[in-house]
């Protein structure tokens, strides 16, 4: 049991010395050099993490899904119609939603349905 | 690039502390052993990198070396999680202490011993074989230099017994 225990003690002391023992071999140059790699590295723009990457794409597809969405309703409803003949109009001071799905022109239908009203 | 004076500054002392502390660098990355993929050199890269960028933390609160051990050992201790702890022959070859070299089995089995430990007992022991004090050793792990001393004892007798089992 001593024997072990002095055994320990002896290795427990090598290993420290081990562990102290080791010389970085770089020089004063190299060192420098290596210093200003990780400064410089630092300084630049970090590539996205693919988790990050992920995230970005989605916004991405949103956002272009959004402008598809935009182009399409916001001309319509700037128009005031669509292809079919959706008006807005005002009739007698009232607001009144006007589609006409028969082939004819829409503003020619609104005519008529104001002629129908009088 | 148009660096402004503060910055040069900051890196003129940063490399100065690199130059002073290199070997103890040196001495940690080299007692880890990574993978294949990592030589001693990738591991002080990588301990630089967080030291550069964790640099204005250091407000010598604690002493340098103390700082310069706890950065280099955490990210050691992180590098090794992320890339994972097996070690291939090839990577052992590399980053092994003189201990193998020497043909000296039993310092080798005692570091394997080491490496069993929890990652706190580890941390108190191999900043004591690194010749850190007690207070020191507090000051990196947030425990009482007393209670470092309990926990140091302890953690030998535990690895004596281990030892002396395995002998």
């Amino acid at each position: 049991m001593k024997k072990g225990f002095d055994e320990f003690e002896q290795q427990w002391r090598a290993l420290s010395d081990d562990l102290q023992s080791g010389r970085c071999p770089m020089t004063d140059a190299e060192l420098d050099r290596e210093v200003r790699r990780v400064v410089w590295s630092e300084e630049q723009p970090k590539p996205l993490f693919s988790g990050q990457r992920r995230k970005r794409n989605t916004w991405l597809m949103w956002i272009a899904a959004a402008a598809c969405v935009a182009a399409v309703v916001v001309p319509m409803a700037l128009r005031g119609g669509d292809a079919d003949g959706i008006r807005t109009v005002r009739i007698d001071g009232e607001q009144v939603l006007f589609a006409c799905n028969t082939g004819c022109s829409p503003d020619g239908a609104i005519e008529t349905f104001k002629t129908y009203l009088r | 690039m148009i660096v402004n004076g503060d910055s040069e500054q900051k890196e003129r002392e940063f490399r100065e502390l690199v130059r002073r502390q290199r070997d103890l660098i040196w001495q940690i990355c080299r007692t880890f052993r990574l993978s294949a993929a990592w030589e001693v050199e990738d591991a002080f890269h990588e301990v630089l990198s967080v030291m550069w960028r964790d640099y204005g933390t250091f407000g010598g609160r604690s002493s340098e070396r103390t700082w310069v051990y706890r950065v280099a050992f955490n990210t050691l201790i992180s590098l090794k999680r992320r890339i994972g702890n097996q070690p291939t022959e090839e990577a052992t070859a590399h980053s092994e202490l003189a201990t193998d070299a020497d043909g000296d089995e039993r310092r080798h089995y005692l570091r394997q011993l080491i490496d069993t430990l929890d990652e706190r007992d580890r941390t108190i022991v191999m900043a004591h074989l690194h010749g850190f004090s007690n207070i020191e050793i507090a000051r990196m792990t947030g425990l009482t230099a007393a209670h470092v001393s309990v926990r140091l004892t302890r953690i030998k007798q535990k690895l004596r017994k281990l030892y002396e089992k395995g002998i």
